[in-house]
């Protein structure tokens, strides 16, 4: 019973709500604009660099919790 | 189309306002929904997390979850990250190509350029958001 009601949520919570997904995409491009973000003033090429420790991080991170 | 988008390009729609290209795509695939879709595994999710702010995090879940399919990465067989490693690809990169193949993505959209130069014989096309944009405007059939 529990296992059929965590499948039932888990179907919910994967179903797309485009409404909602637009709203908080308006509020993600109002936190753009002002600022205080981790990589702002970088260049692009210095944020994908950025972007790319963060990967490397993550995976090394990822792969030593693999039993 | 089925797009995967790396993490960069929700980093650049959301956080750091390097370039507004990602945003219009995002806006787009929101607009024409269920035209385009898109879907990511968990480690995307985790590193545009890593890069936003905690404000932006939070609502970047909320935006994830109602527009796109999010898989945890364990669901991608290893044996097909090894064969991207075995192209050239670092181990990471090779699980996101993996996953593109996978899910069956028509491409995987990055601005990062360990992708863009491995384009050949690949199951799905690698562009940028510029071009990703481009080919939403092609005629369809």
């Amino acid at each position: 019973m529990l296992a059929q009601a965590s499948c039932l949520c888990y179907i919910k919570v994967m179903k797309p709500d485009i409404k909602k997904a637009r709203k908080h995409f308006e509020i993600l491009c109002d936190l753009a604009s002002k600022g205080k973000q981790p990589l702002a003033g970088m260049s692009k090429e210095q944020a994908i660099k950025a972007i790319r420790k963060t990967r490397k991080e993550l995976w090394d991170k990822k792969i030593a919790a693999r039993p | 189309m089925l797009l995967v988008l790396d993490s960069n390009e929700y980093i650049f729609a959301f956080g750091a306002s390097i370039d507004p290209t990602p945003r219009s795509l995002l806006k787009r695939i929101l607009d024409e929904y269920p035209l385009h879709s898109i879907r990511l595994p968990r480690l995307i999710t985790d590193e545009v997390r890593r890069n936003l702010s905690p404000e932006s995090n939070r609502n970047f879940m909320t935006f994830v979850t109602g527009l796109a399919e999010i898989d945890e990465d364990f669901v991608v067989p290893f044996d097909l990250g090894a064969k991207y490693e075995a192209f050239g690809f670092k181990e990471a990169d090779a699980f996101i190509s993996a996953y593109a193949e996978w899910v069956g993505a028509d491409a995987l959209v990055t601005e990062n350029r360990h992708f863009l130069r491995r384009t050949d014989n690949l199951p799905f096309l690698v562009v940028t958001a510029e071009e990703c944009l481009r080919l939403m405007n092609l005629p369809r059939g």
